[in-house]
């Protein structure tokens, strides 16, 4: 802490000296056809080796000296801009910069800039370029930001029908998945088959692994920021694509030329067209679908004040014939108010409301009819600022508070039924300071301070065991009333310091090392191997523990060939406390006493990831590699709540080898071909020891948890991209994507099971015979062909 | 109401069964522990099998083991003994039939050549043998999909009429048998969690639809008959009957994980050293329905 003061104290200082010698260079860095603010361009002074770069709203500020200064503007794909500055004052300077028209020998695959990679303090990031994930290889077609990001080292899913993704040995409720800054609850449409994100609508995303920075809090292993595009403010345009699965539309254009604009963006599958045409009323009475919207509206007031106002609503929908429905989805909208206090202080307001909600049940029209609805609600209030008091040195601070109404359960229909509501309340604050120390280090470092309050109205139960609650040893209650406190989590449990550090060897070589505590305090109850779209997160407070994980990595990174090349190798180690586990056999549909169902464990998660990836030329791609082991532990006094009976287990999760080999190959200038190649240890599950006959089954017998491996999972993706020479006449252009997913159709295990096998035809007696069976998702290749149009 | 919601979700593992393939995988050994499973009721006569263990991938029924010295006690008191089946090895069984609200358990002394986990003295938790209602009525029906109850396949369906025992928490299984034929492997529980003291078959609540539809008569064949027999069983023998149930296939991605199954059986003087199965203690009606085409 006291070293933390001291910096703090060297930035402040720089700040009282810097305010009588430098004039600020500041303003917004847009596409000069759309003008889209661009995130994270480069505005660099080559005489001085000072630079900065566009936060996540395009605005960059520089305090230098005063003088004349050579100013370059660089963006990957976009043109570098010199220009010459006289900086006798402070200089507001919006700048655009116009697409590259690339040459077939300089295609270059990365959203940032060249070096980046080796000269920022960030570390255990994972980002792609939107346009470059376009280009992949994907499953029938769909561009899917969250499974190109799979692709990257220490992001994997358990599999290819599963909810959410894992990173770094987190399970898929630690990540933080934010659009807009509104948190999205479920990113999956279809069971997990595709992500929620319509990439034409997405302008930047960015996975943090680690490192993560003050700002972001609530969730223990990764933060994926996801912005959406701001909408063309110079002129109408459109794009789209007609797919096997789905077609989407988005429209954007300006309101007021330069002032105002708006983005829409709309998605739906349409397998439940196809499926009305069967003969078969088995088949054709099914429903399964989903779509969602996008939508955004900007407002630049002033050069002071920008609004803007984000919206998202996505839906899914499972229908067994008439008999259940089921929907679930996310919708979602967030204001923010960015404004300049001055030329260093870049401020932004946020207000968020985001909800998730499934219900299932029956037609309503039925005689005895019921739905059970589920819903999780946040109101989120965020403001923070961004001091930039010179080239080296940048502060970031902020306040931010999160309101939770969870309503578990409620059945309405021929019975009226509701689980107890609960409400939480999340406040935190943030702090954070990058600093330039000499030619070599950069610092970044920073603490949160988080806490959380469970709050009624509700009953809460009492047991005699209060560290372990069973409902046969239920002693009490006791109410609350609204806006109670039931439980709070105030100590210095809370404080979640953050630090970062980059040692650069020299200009293309670096090492970097960072250490961060998070701590997470809903939880996603969940006791499937992937979650489904019903689980639902509940609030720690009485009997739920918030969760906590300390991280540390480290890596080296280094650019070669004139930044053709780079290659990065990380290590990292994480530590989880109160991880959420289940008793056997848990009950968790509509439980009103769900804390006498759920246990609690320890983690650890360690790993070293590889990254080598060719940036530019007419062959572009990346290689990854992740080594890693990620291993869970529940101890009990009593022998059956002790999962492996005490001792350590591996993740359902856990993948020992994980790579994955992807290649873009520019082969004319209307043809662009790309291959994906993943392998990856088979994930653990659990063996039977034995079993035994109880009535007509034949019961496992289930000790050693997560024992044993699957077979190995690996799959070869190829795709082609046509797109016809642009008519400059025309502004209508289109192209073709054509791809295989599964090439060679292999028959990947999703899991193995055990079963009892069924009496041969004609036996009078059961079988009691068992087998193991493999289930996989996909069983042959997977061809698609999609059309994309713009305008 | 709790069934209805968890078949619901189970439908959404259906998606996921398309590609599947019997594979051969070597799975480790266990060792060889004692499986006690049995019943008292207030209909039929008592019984236990008792059995052991055995290799996952052994074929047929598990070894059972024999001259063990069985008892039913009420309370403290042991009422009887259960004698073995001279014709089935490890079958004990008694004519004493339980009385409602008693509470019984029986304890097994397990003696000889058996694996050494299998010796000693085992006892079964005490329970309460609860009163189950009548089943007032099974009654034939047509059903279809605009018909209360309904059926997604149009037929001739046999009705429940059966009413809730009120303000108390009750758990009923049921049993089905056609032509004197029990449905094989078939686990159906349902409780009365939302519908307390609710009577199936009027006010709001239609009759349960309880098997259905009957096949077509063909040329002299017996008409079906069916039986069902309704069971009011304990939270915990329901919890255990759904474990058995659902660990019989887990694999889906939205299938529970592997858990291992444990009922109410453990050793006397420690109940951390447990027994596999389960004896149950359970009140009992059943009514019958002969299928007229």
């Amino acid at each position: 802490m006291r070293f933390l003061l001291n910096l703090l104290f060297l930035g402040l200082s720089f700040q009282a000296f810097s305010q009588n010698l430098l004039h600020t260079y500041s303003g917004y860095v847009r596409d000069s056809k759309t003008g889209e603010e661009l995130i994270g361009v480069n505005v660099v002074i080559p005489s001085l080796g000072e630079g900065t770069s566009t936060n996540l709203y395009g605005y960059y500020s520089l305090s230098l000296k005063p003088g004349i200064y050579e100013v370059s503007i660089q963006y990957i794909g976009y043109q570098t801009k010199t220009m010459k500055i006289d900086l006798n004052k402070d200089l507001k300077m919006n700048i655009e910069l116009s697409e590259n028209t690339t040459e077939l020998d300089e295609v270059i695959v990365t959203a940032e800039k060249l070096d980046q990679n080796v000269s920022s303090v960030e570390m255990s990031v994972a980002q792609l370029d939107i346009k470059d994930v376009k280009k992949m290889p994907a499953l029938l077609g769909e561009v899917d930001i969250i499974r190109s990001l799979t692709l990257l080292p220490g992001i994997s899913t358990i599999g290819e029908a599963s909810n959410g993704f894992n990173v770094r040995g987190g399970n898929t409720d630690q990540n933080l998945i934010l659009l807009d800054e509104a948190p999205v609850y479920n990113s999956s449409h279809l069971f997990g088959f595709f992500s929620i994100f319509n990439a034409d609508a997405v302008k930047d995303v960015k996975l943090y692994k680690g490192g993560i920075p003050s700002r972001y809090g609530g969730r223990l292993s990764s933060v994926v920021d996801v912005r959406q595009k701001d909408g063309n403010n110079k002129e109408f345009s459109g794009t789209g694509g007609i797919g096997l699965l789905s077609s989407r539309l988005l429209l954007e254009g300006p309101i007021q030329k330069d002032k105002s604009a708006f983005m829409v963006a709309a998605r739906r599958s349409y397998a439940d067209i196809f499926l009305a045409l069967s003969s078969d009323p088995a088949i054709s009475e099914n429903t399964l679908y989903f779509y969602d919207l996008n939508t955004k509206l900007n407002y630049i007031i002033s050069d002071k004040d920008r609004l803007y106002l984000s919206g998202y609503f996505g839906r899914d929908v499972f229908e067994i014939n008439d008999l259940f429905g089921f929907d679930w989805g996310n919708t979602s909208a967030s204001l923010r108010w960015n404004h300049l206090f001055s030329d260093k202080l870049f401020s932004n307001f946020t207000l968020v409301f985001t909800d998730y909600t499934y219900s299932l049940g029956t037609a309503d029209d039925t005689e005895f009819n019921f739905r059970l609805q589920s819903t999780i609600q946040d109101y989120h209030f965020k403001n923070q600022y961004n001091y930039y008091i010179n080239s080296k040195n940048e502060i970031e601070f902020g306040v931010e508070g999160i309101y939770y109404r969870m309503k578990p359960g409620q059945i309405t229909g021929s019975v009226e039924l509701e689980l107890q509501r609960e409400y939480a309340f999340e406040p935190s604050i943030y702090f954070s300071q990058e600093l330039e120390l000499g030619t070599r280090w950069t610092l970044q470092y920073g603490l949160r301070y988080s806490s959380f309050y469970n709050l009624g109205a509700q009953t809460v139960r009492s047991y005699s065991n209060p560290d372990l609650p069973n409902s046969e040893e239920l002693i009490g209650s006791q109410e609350y009333k609204a806006g109670e406190i039931i439980e709070a989590y105030n100590g210095l449990e809370g404080l979640e310091p953050r630090f970062s550090a980059n040692y650069r060897i020299d200009d293309e070589r670096s090492l970097k090392a960072s250490y961060n505590r998070t701590r997470q305090y809903i939880h996603l109850i969940s006791n499937t191997s992937t979650p489904t779209p019903v689980d639902l997160y509940r609030p720690a407070g009485r009997y739920i523990e918030p969760a906590t994980v300390n991280q540390i990595a480290a890596g080296y990174f280094q650019n070669f060939a004139d930044n053709r090349y780079e290659v990065s190798v990380e290590g990292y180690y994480k530590d989880f406390q109160n991880i959420v586990d289940y008793r056997n056999g848990a009950d968790l549909i509509f439980n009103e006493t769900i804390e006498t169902e759920i246990l609690s464990g320890i983690g650890r998660s360690y790993g070293l990831e590889f990254y080598l990836r060719k940036r530019k030329g007419r062959l572009s791609g990346w290689l990854s590699y992740t080594l890693s082991k990620t291993e869970l532990k529940v101890e009990n006094d009593d022998p059956l709540l002790a999962i492996n009976a005490g001792e350590w287990y591996a993740a359902n999760y856990d993948k020992r080898h994980d790579i994955s080999f992807v290649l873009s190959y520019q082969l004319t200038k209307k043809w662009d071909l790309g291959m994906n190649f993943t392998y990856q240890t088979g994930r653990a599950i659990t063996p039977p020891e034995g079993r035994f006959t109880f009535e007509e089954y034949s019961v496992p017998v289930y000790r050693s948890r997560n024992s044993l491996r699957i077979p190995d999972y690996h799959r070869l993706d190829l795709s082609a991209n046509y797109t016809p020479q642009k008519d400059p006449n025309k502004k209508f252009y289109s192209a073709w994507s054509i791809g295989i997913y599964n090439v060679y159709g292999r028959r990947n295990a999703y899991s193995i099971f055990f079963e009892q096998a069924d009496a041969p035809p004609g036996a009078t007696a059961p079988s009691f015979n068992t087998q193991a069976v493999q289930l996989s998702i996909f069983g042959t290749i997977i061809p698609s062909v999609t059309w994309n149009f713009n305008f | 109401m709790k069934t209805i919601i968890k078949t619901s979700l189970f439908i959404f593992t259906l998606a996921f069964t398309s590609c599947q393939d019997v594979v051969e995988i070597d799975v480790p050994a266990g060792d060889t522990e004692l499986v006690v499973s049995g019943q008292i009721s207030d209909k039929d006569s008592t019984y236990v099998l008792l059995s052991t263990t055995a290799p996952y991938f052994s074929e047929g029924e598990t070894n059972v083991i024999s001259g063990a010295r069985v008892s039913l006690w009420e309370g403290s008191s042991e009422l009887t003994l259960l004698s073995e089946s001279s014709s089935k090895p490890g079958y004990y069984s008694s004519d004493f039939k339980g009385s409602i609200g008693k509470i019984y358990h029986i304890q097994v002394d397990i003696t000889g050549d058996y694996p050494s986990k299998t010796l000693g003295t085992w006892v079964s938790q005490a329970d309460t043998l609860r009163a189950c209602p009548p089943i007032d009525s099974l009654r034939q029906a047509t059903l279809n999909r605009t018909t209360t109850p309904r059926a997604f396949e149009e037929g001739e369906f046999a009705l429940m009429f059966f009413g809730d025992i009120p303000n108390t928490k009750n758990y009923y299984r049921v049993k089905r048998t056609l032509n004197d034929s029990a449905f094989a492997r078939e686990i159906i529980i349902f409780d009365d969690f939302g519908v307390d003291g609710a009577y199936f078959g009027g006010g709001i609540f239609p009759p349960i639809s309880i098997f259905g539809p009957f096949d077509e008569e063909k040329m002299g064949e017996e008409k079906d008959t069916l039986i069902v027999r309704v069971e009011s069983v304990s939270n915990d023998f329901q919890s255990f009957l759904t474990l058995v149930s659902s660990q019989s296939q887990v694999g889906s991605p939205f299938d529970a994980p592997p858990a291992l199954v444990v009922g109410n059986i453990h050793r006397k003087d420690n109940e951390s050293d447990y027994a596999f199965g389960y004896f149950s203690v359970v009140g009992t009606n059943s009514n019958g329905l002969r299928y007229k085409p």
